[in-house]
């Protein structure tokens, strides 16, 4: 049913010199010739199959972002965006490549659906806050402010958990100075 | 330059863009449509991305790309940003105005980018780019953002007085 992609990546993070890039290949080799060898940090990580459903009062909402925010210090984010039917499907980024899924792991929650004020297209000025008309309530794209987390796990998370039912009339306590 | 206090050997001052051709490609063409704002996530515009297309509207007007119109200081011809790591996505709002785009390359793995002190240095795509799901504060009215971004090891690089640490250079 789903494109669903395990896959481990063994590239090691951040290498930011051409030595060090060098280095990197020759390992990556090293890894191809013998697949046992497990890789640094986050590459020994498998990602686990995440879906499920954005709704807003009830209705499905589509074409919004839906992003995972670590909450563990280890943590991956990963993100996903929703279709006719309000399903999402997560995507996490691994050695700089998208692979299907996310780190089991604690994830604050986010659901971002925004357009520009019509005004502020044509002004061609810098974008200021009030110009984002926010079709899913701001709150709900801060992670801090959203009042949702969840739980992914091994195996297939494809449980009411991570169903969000998001109301239009949702003001959190604090939107951290955003605003 | 006295401004750069994050230190010119570890601030990006240019990079390589492949020159835009208006196409459905995660190189070389712009989703459009996205809010860019620092209060919003860059998973948004990463999540246009399916494999190596773009979802939904894109540039599509001729000379609507990086590398045309060299002369205009517009985003979306002539600049760069650090949000969304090496040969990644490129997203912009409408139609030249707040586009966020993303150094890439044709030769893979990474992109080069010249750093303010002159020195050139190869940027593997597995570059730390931090929490892409995290939100900055509103900079506004502010002029320079002086907080620190969350964007990783990249994002760093493209700040000049985040104060982040970014390792030694090697």
């Amino acid at each position: 049913m789903s494109r669903e992609i395990r896959r481990e990546w063994p590239a090691c993070r951040s290498p930011i010199s051409a030595h060090r890039t060098a280095r990197v290949r020759l390992v990556a080799l090293v890894v191809v010739v013998a697949p046992v060898v497990q890789g640094c940090g986050l590459a020994g990580s498998s990602t686990e199959f995440v879906e499920g459903t954005v709704l807003l009062d009830g209705a499905a909402v589509a074409d919004a972002t839906v992003a995972f925010s670590p909450l563990d210090p280890e943590g991956v984010f990963a993100y996903g965006r929703t279709d006719a039917g309000g399903v999402y499907r997560l995507t996490t980024s691994r050695g700089g490549r998208a692979v299907g899924g996310a780190v089991a792991g604690r994830y604050a929650v986010t659901v971002t659906k925004t357009e520009i004020t019509p005004s502020a297209v044509a002004s061609f000025q810098a974008l200021r806050r009030k110009d984002i008309v926010f079709l899913v309530p701001d709150g709900y794209s801060q992670p801090a402010a959203s009042g949702l987390s969840v739980t992914v796990r091994k195996g297939r998370n494809v449980g009411p958990e991570f169903r969000f039912d998001l109301k239009s009339s949702y003001v959190p306590a604090d939107l951290g100075g955003t605003k | 330059m006295k401004r750069i206090t994050d230190g010119m050997t570890k601030t990006i001052m240019l990079s390589e863009a492949i020159i835009g051709d208006l196409s459905r490609n995660v190189l070389g063409g712009v989703a459009s449509g996205e809010t860019i704002h620092p209060t919003t996530a860059p998973t948004g515009c990463l999540s246009r991305a399916t494999g190596s297309s773009l979802s939904g509207a894109v540039l599509s007007t001729p000379s609507q790309g990086s590398g045309h119109r060299w002369s205009d200081c517009r985003d979306v011809y002539t600049s760069l940003f650090t949000r969304i790591g090496p040969n990644g996505v490129s997203c912009a709002q409408t139609a030249e105005d707040s586009t966020v785009v993303t150094p890439s390359s044709r030769h893979g793995g990474g992109v080069n980018a010249a750093m303010c002190d002159g020195s050139v240095r190869f940027f593997t795509n597995d570059i730390d780019v931090g929490n892409q799901a995290a939100t900055t504060a509103d900079p506004w009215p502010s002029a320079i953002v002086v907080y620190p971004s969350p964007y990783g090891v990249w994002g760093a690089l493209g700040s000049i007085q985040g104060g982040e640490s970014i390792g030694r250079p090697e």
